[in-house]
């Protein structure tokens, strides 16, 4: 079974996904019903060398760049209201394909101009992002953003990581309240 | 334990116990202008039971596991709670604040929502700023729920549609999915039915000179009342009777200065009426030709009609406009249109039997 994840609960999941090859990660929230700007929240991967940098900036896979150079990582794409149904923003990878200099994947989750729109995920019904073996259809984590990241604006949800001849995936949970930017400097993307 | 909004922290870190008190304190509306309210919702937030909806007309819940006790100095209401006796179908007890005026969130000038311990001791505060909001009319301020354990959730989040639009989020109506589908949305269920209470509001014609030149009469809306107690009561401006909203007679009145000037009666628990005979008059005025007064309707379903003066007599500056029959739970709106030289002629003809010597 799945496991859900408490604010900043760092715990190996070695055991609930062995032998990884096709993973999805979604995000899923609900659209906005009172009054106000709607909630926009984003998925966003990046894929790390050993240093846990990204060797270009072609490696942020993101609303503004849909997969990588490899075609290894895919988005689905920017939902900008949570209105579809199940997840509502879906990153598929494709391990085998990922290129060897890549050690690991993480996954982030933001709101979109946060600061601007006074919003943290709390604020949002049922926001959440989990992590599904695509080959079995078993979600391996679920991280309740509306509930345990609730003063939360930003937060690293998890990493892939290559361990022995097979992927495995280290949850993270760490919440922030910076946006994507400063996550994707602190990756050693060069944004503006 | 200060929160922001969105903050969301299990009760169980604040305290072990199940009896609690929520106090709402809101700055910037006048009484009258200002509900305050709580939900009991099952799952999917919906309102199953209305008998769950506590608020003015229904002070507190079947077990009176939810009670309303009013307000209290520096606090506009105050609920007593007591979780251990809700029924599991209860699964979120939703705070919220309507406004039922001109106003908006934006013009809350202080306020807050706070969680005690039945003994007194302060759990947590979420504060209440109109700077954090902008036409909202109506607020979920904060909310109680139940996921896997008890909760307390500092919301902050509203409609601009107010009350009615707070029902159909918790009514369960889903608007249409097609745009193109014109179809008028279903009526919310239950609630509205037992809340919305009657409103009667006069209008006239703009005057710009209105009240300056000494001429020109003043409009009033005024209401003759008896309850099913058997106590008569009058509602008018002159006099400064304007009635209450909490207790008997649970009849307001209620000016707007205007231009255009215009005048609102509320009768918050219809099934106390016996019989209201609501009127209007000209203050300074020899007939109510001109004005172009008119008496706009809103029943407790929510259905508006208007009924215009459409011959006013001369020599005759009182109007009877129209009598709502108490019957039971339900009432009986009769249109009559019935022009009187003052209160005292109307007073006999519908034998209200009111002393109006002294004035």
């Amino acid at each position: 079974m799945a496991v859900s994840l408490s604010k900043g609960g760092k715990i190996s999941l070695a055991k609930e996904a062995p032998g990884l090859k096709n993973v999805h990660v979604g995000l899923g929230w609900e659209a906005r019903a009172t009054d106000g700007a709607p909630f926009d929240v984003d998925a966003s991967c990046f894929m790390l060398n050993a240093s846990g940098k990204v060797r270009s900036d072609a490696d942020f896979i993101f609303y503004n760049q849909l997969q990588s150079a490899d075609g290894s990582v895919k988005h689905s794409g920017d939902n900008r209201t949570g209105d579809s149904e199940g997840d509502d923003e879906v990153i598929m990878v494709q391990l085998e394909q990922v290129p060897a200099d890549v050690a690991k994947l993480a996954f982030v989750v933001t709101i979109h101009e946060a600061d601007v729109r006074r919003q943290n995920f709390g604020q949002i019904s049922n926001a959440y992002i989990r992590i599904v073996n695509a080959d079995t259809n078993q979600e391996i984590a679920r991280y309740d953003l509306s509930e345990d990241a609730s003063t939360n604006t930003a937060m690293i949800f998890g990493e892939l990581y290559r361990h022995g001849g097979e992927w495995r995936f280290g949850a993270v949970g760490q919440g922030y309240d910076g946006g994507l930017g400063p996550l994707a400097r602190a990756y050693g993307v060069n944004i503006g | 334990m200060e929160l922001i909004r969105g903050q969301k922290v299990k009760l169980s870190d604040l305290s072990s116990q199940l009896q609690l008190r929520v106090e709402v304190h809101i700055v910037g509306f006048s009484p009258e202008e200002l509900d305050i309210a709580c939900f009991g919702l099952a799952a999917g937030d919906k309102l199953e039971d209305d008998r769950y909806f506590v608020f003015y007309n229904q002070p507190q819940s079947p077990g009176g596991e939810i009670r309303k006790l009013g307000p209290a100095p520096g606090l506009e209401e105050r609920f007593a709670l007591n979780l251990a006796a809700l029924p599991t179908s209860i699964t979120k007890l939703s705070f919220v604040a309507t406004i039922d005026g001109p106003g908006q969130m934006s013009q809350i000038e202080e306020g807050f929502i706070l969680l005690r311990e039945l003994g007194g001791r302060e759990l947590a505060r979420f504060q209440l700023r109109g700077q954090d909001y902008a036409q909202e009319k109506a607020l979920i301020l904060a909310e109680l729920y139940f996921k896997d354990l008890w909760r307390w959730a500092a919301r902050g989040q509203g409609f601009n549609g107010g009350l009615e639009a707070l029902l159909i989020y918790f009514g369960g109506s889903v608007a249409a999915e097609d745009p193109q589908d014109e179809a008028p949305q279903p009526a919310p269920p239950s609630p509205q039915r037992a809340l919305v209470p009657w409103q009667f509001q006069l209008h006239s014609i703009q005057r710009p000179a209105w009240g300056w030149t000494g001429n020109a009469p003043l409009l009033h809306l005024g209401a003759l009342l008896q309850l099913t107690s058997g106590t008569k009561y009058v509602l008018q401006e002159l006099g400064g009777l304007w009635g209450a909203k909490e207790e008997a007679p649970y009849v307001t009145l209620a000016t707007s200065a205007g231009p255009p000037r215009s005048q609102k009666l509320t009768c918050y628990k219809p099934a106390t009426i016996e019989r209201l005979l609501l009127f209007c008059f000209a203050q300074g005025g020899d007939s109510l030709q001109g004005l172009g007064a008119r008496l706009e309707v809103t029943t407790p379903q929510g259905e508006v009609q208007t009924l215009p003066l459409l011959q006013p007599r001369p020599h005759a500056p009182f109007c009877v406009i129209a009598t709502l029959q108490g019957q039971g739970s339900t009432q009986q709106l009769q249109r009559q249109e019935l022009y009187f030289s003052d209160h005292a002629q109307a007073d006999r003809h519908f034998q209200f039997g009111l002393d109006w010597r002294q004035a």
